[in-house]
Order: structure tokens, then sequence, then C-alpha cells
């Protein structure tokens, strides 16, 4: 007797998951719609990721594209904000403004590469050191701790300044320093997802331990682990552009935001543009993600689910 | 007939540190020389209290544990020290059916995802069809209408979760299945529904269960013939008749006299009641272990402990009383 076609359950299966997804949603927006600091989070990163993609399809649509490398305009040098030039120009006479929008398609996929590696390095580590347990768990949990031991920002500097100057130098630097708090997150997961009886009932049907972890443990151990790196994409722009103000992240033409704060540091106070507002953009980087984290955990974390008040600075 | 499980002697000891500088090991003997057979087609419930080795004995014995002595013996197969890729071909005949049913669902996967897993882990289809209707089946047997494997759990009462387990216990026609209170934490009602379905399933597939609980009323429902244990210890085996009807045991006796009878004019029978509590399990008494509790208890049993007496046939009891 036949009870249904493969192919009718496998539509229903999908149907049933984008289901479960809506319904998520819904409860994503409800959640939202109560904490208007979490959608100002989710509005400033909005428009950031927009405007980051904007630069990558089609930089010519900014309004000095050729500012964005080491064009001079040696009748522009240091000219102060005005309707052609609304942020000013740079000692290069480069137009400010196009500069820290192309600023941001850098920081906010440098920002993601350094929490994406820290992020998957983290996690086979935590993930791994969880499960296996005894001797494994040990070792690796120790270097972790060796890694935490030195204060990041030095770590990073000291790993950057030995891989040279760069902005890619600079993004693994800082995922180096980035990833042992991660897998202490995931580890700390992986040990509690491992007691629920589903693991043992994996065990007991024969499925492998990579099953086990990939299928059982991993989905259900990666959700603080993510909102984390939410909130830590802030602080890894802030890093990045920390690193590029000491030199050490992004080569000079590049307009990468601390390399231009470094630049411009010379002429303060007096030409407050060419610093100011790609310290802004910084600012207002850091400030929506971690907004935006702090709502996600809010919404995500039971631990923080209460009420309807989830604003928090 | 050979049984189809065949436990000699299992010993399952839990090493447990305590202290922070000072690491003092105790150990806990959570299964402590337990021997018994079930027989195709039949259950054995497995009674006692909370903490006496229960689980652990039926998880030992699906090999979750590695045992610390004794036998175990599968369909005539010794699985005691087998490695985790010889049980492999063992374990699609084996499955379990845990307590809690909110912790014995991945919440990331559908109802059809859930009951497929063990098809899948043992590829035991060759077309998608094929799994599909493996798991139909399950689900029907299970009594959940198909709609539900659309579902997840958390969109499920407890009772229907229950049956979702029993379905992915099922799926892959097991000869063996550990039900570990599979009924304690649903309501009366929904009790006797998961029960009725475990019965019916037992009878059309010839199904053997270990059933491990702690409520006698449902152990007497279940089972055919019943262990009582204690302390990791099997105290008292017998076929369900005579340990319901004349029970040997002290503490036997003492647990059935604690059964509510729904009957006024019993309302003043004899209670046995127990005083104390159970025995730590890393530091057991010397002799009997049930001494410190026995109203019957001399001076042999504090020293010298006792061994499994047959005293009628097929009823064994583990007490001097009849040496």
């Amino acid at each position: 007797m036949t009870y249904a076609s493969a192919k009718l359950v496998m539509k229903e299966l999908s149907r049933a998951r984008i289901r479960k997804l809506k319904m998520e949603l819904r409860y994503a927006l409800i959640l939202l719609k109560r904490s208007p600091l979490t959608l100002a989070g989710l509005i400033i990163i909005g428009t950031l990721s927009v405007i980051a993609l904007i630069c990558t399809i089609a930089p010519q649509i900014l309004p000095y594209p050729e500012d964005i490398g080491s064009a001079t305009h040696p009748e522009l040098l240091h000219c102060p904000p005005s309707p052609e030039h609304p942020f000013g120009c740079d000692y290069l006479g480069r137009d400010v403004l196009t500069r820290v929008i192309y600023g941001t398609k850098i920081s906010l996929y440098a920002g993601a590469l350094v929490v994406l590696l820290g992020l998957s390095l983290g996690t086979l580590i935590g993930l791994i050191a969880g499960y296996v347990g005894g001797i494994v768990d040990d070792v690796l949990m120790r270097i972790t701790d060796a890694f935490l031991s030195i204060p990041g920002l030095v770590l990073a500097l000291a790993i950057a300044a030995t891989l040279g100057r760069g902005l890619m130098n600079a993004i693994i630097a800082l995922a180096v320093t980035w990833w042992p708090w991660y897998a202490r997150l995931v580890r700390s997961c992986t040990l509690a997802v491992k007691n629920e009886l589903f693991v043992l009932a994996a065990r007991i049907m024969g499925a492998r331990s990579i099953v086990i972890m990939l299928k059982h443990i991993l989905p259900n151990a990666l959700g603080p682990a993510i909102i984390n790196a939410t909130l830590d994409l802030g602080f890894a722009i802030l890093a990045l552009a920390s690193l590029g103000f000491l030199g050490l992240g992004a080569t000079p033409p590049t307009p990468e935001w601390g390399a231009m704060i470094s630049e411009a540091r010379k002429y303060l106070p007096n030409m407050w543009w060419e610093a100011t507002f790609p310290g802004l953009m910084i600012f207002l980087a850091v400030l929506g993600f971690n907004l935006l984290g702090d709502g996600l955990r809010d919404l995500l974390d039971p631990k923080f689910r209460r009420g309807a008040r989830v604003w928090r600075i | 007939m050979e049984p189809l499980v065949k436990v000699e002697n299992l010993r399952k000891y839990f090493v447990v540190t305590k202290g922070v500088i000072i690491k003092k090991r105790k150990v806990v003997r959570a299964v402590d020389g337990v021997s018994f057979e079930i027989y195709p087609g039949e259950t054995l419930g497995l009674v006692g209290e909370s903490g006496c080795g229960k689980s652990t004995t039926g998880l030992t014995i699906l090999r979750a544990y590695k045992p610390d002595g004794g036998r175990i013996l599968f369909d005539g197969k010794d699985i005691t020290y087998a490695t985790e890729s010889e049980l492999r071909e063992i374990r699609k005949y084996m499955s379990i059916v845990f307590q809690n049913p909110y912790s014995s669902l991945n919440p990331r996967m559908s109802v059809f995802d859930i009951v497929a897993e063990p098809l899948r882990i043992h590829k035991l289809y060759s077309t998608k069809d094929e799994l599909v209707d493996a798991v139909f089946k399950a689900l029907e047997d299970a009594g959940l209408p198909p709609e539900f494997a659309y579902r997840y759990p958390h969109e499920l009462s407890g009772g229907q979760r229950q049956r979702v387990a029993i379905a992915r216990a099922i799926v892959t026609k097991p000869k063996f299945i550990v039900l570990d209170e599979p009924t304690s934490s649903l309501d009366v009602s929904v009790q006797a529904a998961v029960l009725n379905t475990l019965k019916d399933l037992q009878r059309k597939y010839s199904i053997t269960y270990l059933f491990i609980s702690h409520d006698l009323s449902v152990v007497r429902f279940m089972s055919h013939r019943v262990a009582v244990m204690y302390a990791g210890k099997i105290v008292e085996y017998a076929n369900k008749s005579d340990l319901f009807e004349k029970p040997m045991h002290p503490y036997t006796k003492a647990l059935l006299s604690a059964v509510p009878v729904a009957d006024p004019k019993k309302r003043f029978r004899e209670r046995i009641i127990l005083s104390g509590d159970p025995p730590d399990p890393a530091n057991p008494p010397p002799g009997c272990r049930f001494h410190p509790r026995c109203p019957f208890a001399s001076d042999r049993c504090r020293k010298e402990e006792p061994p499994m007496i047959e005293v009628e046939p097929r009823h064994f009891v583990r007490c001097w009383l009849y040496a």
C-alpha cells in the first residue's frame, strides 16, 4: 500500500519549512514593533548594507568616482563643505563624501569577513572540544585560553605588524584574536545540547559522530554565537578602523575610515571635516550593529526575552 | 525457545569525582550484577524506585554505555564489548522510547525527518517512495494522522510527541525496544491510549519490550514477567501473576501494598510502610542492601548478601527468608 508520492511529500515538507520560517519572521516582526531601538539598528544597518551593495555593483554613480583612488585636485585642497562637496575635500582635494560612502563597503565587507572567519574557526574548535571532551577538550581549551590571555588589540597589532601592512592582513590578524570567544561560547552551548535526549537517541539509532555533531548539535548550539557575531560586527569594524588609524590596516589610497582619520589627523582642528565624517560613519556603523545585535539577542535568546521593554544600551 | 535478550551479571559503575582541590573519587554502582532473559514477543517489566538503576540497565543493554562487567547477548550475539562499528549493524534491530518527549525530539527537524532518521542512518530504502511509505506506515502504526509528518515538535502535545518517538522507534521494524518510562510524563487518559498502542504494536509485529517503570499498575498491564530492582540489584524476578499474587521479597510486598486499590472494603488492608531512604548507591550497606529498611531483617542479612533463590519454578527471590 502506498501512502503518498515522494514528490508530493517533499513539496509538502518544504512548504512546512517555509511556514515555520514565516511564523518565526512574524514573531520577529511583533517583537521588532515593541523595540524601536532594534528597529533603528536594523534601519541603520540596512541603509549601510544597501550603500555597500551599490558601491560594489555601480561605483560610478558616486558623486566623484575618481576620488576613490589617489586622484589629486590641487584647486580643491582642503576645501570646506560646500553645495558641490557637502563633506568638503581632503589634503589631495578628493571629495570626502565619495570616500566616506565607498568606505562603507570596505568596512562592512572587512568586518563581516573578520567575524565570519572567527566564527567558523571558533565554531569548529568549540564543537569538537565540547562534543569529544576529555583530553581533546582540555588541549583545545587551553590553546583558546592562551589566545585570550593576550589583550585582543595588542595581539592583533603584533600579528598585523608581522604580516605587514594591508587590509587582508588586518582582517586575518583580527580573526585570529576573535575566534577564541566563539570557541568558548560554542563549546558551552555544545555541552548543553549534548545532554539532550535526542542526541542519545541518535547514538542509539547508530548515527555517526559527525552526523550527530552537524545535524543535531550544531543547529541547536549556534544561535547564541550568531547573536554575538552580530554584536561583534560593530566591534570588528571599530578594531579595523583602529588598525587602519595606526597604519596597520588598509594602505593609503584605499578610503578606509580609520586610515582616512589617520591621514586627516594632522589637519585637525582647522580642517575638521576630513576626520569628523569618517569618524561619524564609524560611530554610526558600530551603533547600528550594537542596537541590532542587542535586539537579536532579546529576540532569539529566551533568557533575555521578558516583557515588552527590550531596549538597553 | 532462545531468549532474544540475555543479560548475565551486568555491571555498570560510574566514577564521580568530588571536591575542588582534593579530588575524592567515588564509585556509584548503578547496576551491580543484574541478570535476566527476555523471550521474543514478551515484555519484561523492570520496576523500582527512582535512582535504583532501571534506566541505566536499559541504556547499557542498548550499549549507550560501556558495561563494566557481565555479558549482554542480543539474538545470540555477544555485544558486551562490541565496538561502535560492530554495533551499527545490530542497532537497527533495537531502539528506545524515552520518558521525556520534550527533550527526545530535535526541535529543528520536522516530524517526517525525525521518523525518517533511523532509515536514513541505516540506508533501509532504495527509492524515496519506499522511504515515504515506511515513514507514513510508522506514523499510522503509532496512531498519528499523516498530516502530522509536516509539523514540528513545538506544535505537538506531550502525547503526540511520545507517539512521534514511538513511530521513530518502530520505523526500522526492530525486534527489541526499551521503553524507559514512556508514559510517566503523560496525563492518565493519554497514558492509557499510548499503552494500548504499544500493546497493539507488540501483537502486530511481535516486538520484544523491556518496560521500565515505577508505576506498578502500568507494569501489571503491560508485562508478561516482572523484575523488581533495588539499589542496583534485582531482588525478585517472576511471572507477572506470581509476582503480583504471591510477592515474596519484603520490598516487593511493601511496594504492592502501596498501590491504591479501588475497593472501599479494602480500605483497612494491611500496609507495609517502609522507613528510611533508599541507600546511597556509592556506599551501599553491607549484606543485603535492603536490610536497613526491612521489617524482617536478621543478623545474617546485615552480614551476608543473599543469593538469588528459585523458591518456586521461575520465581526468583534475593532474600534470606527463603533460604
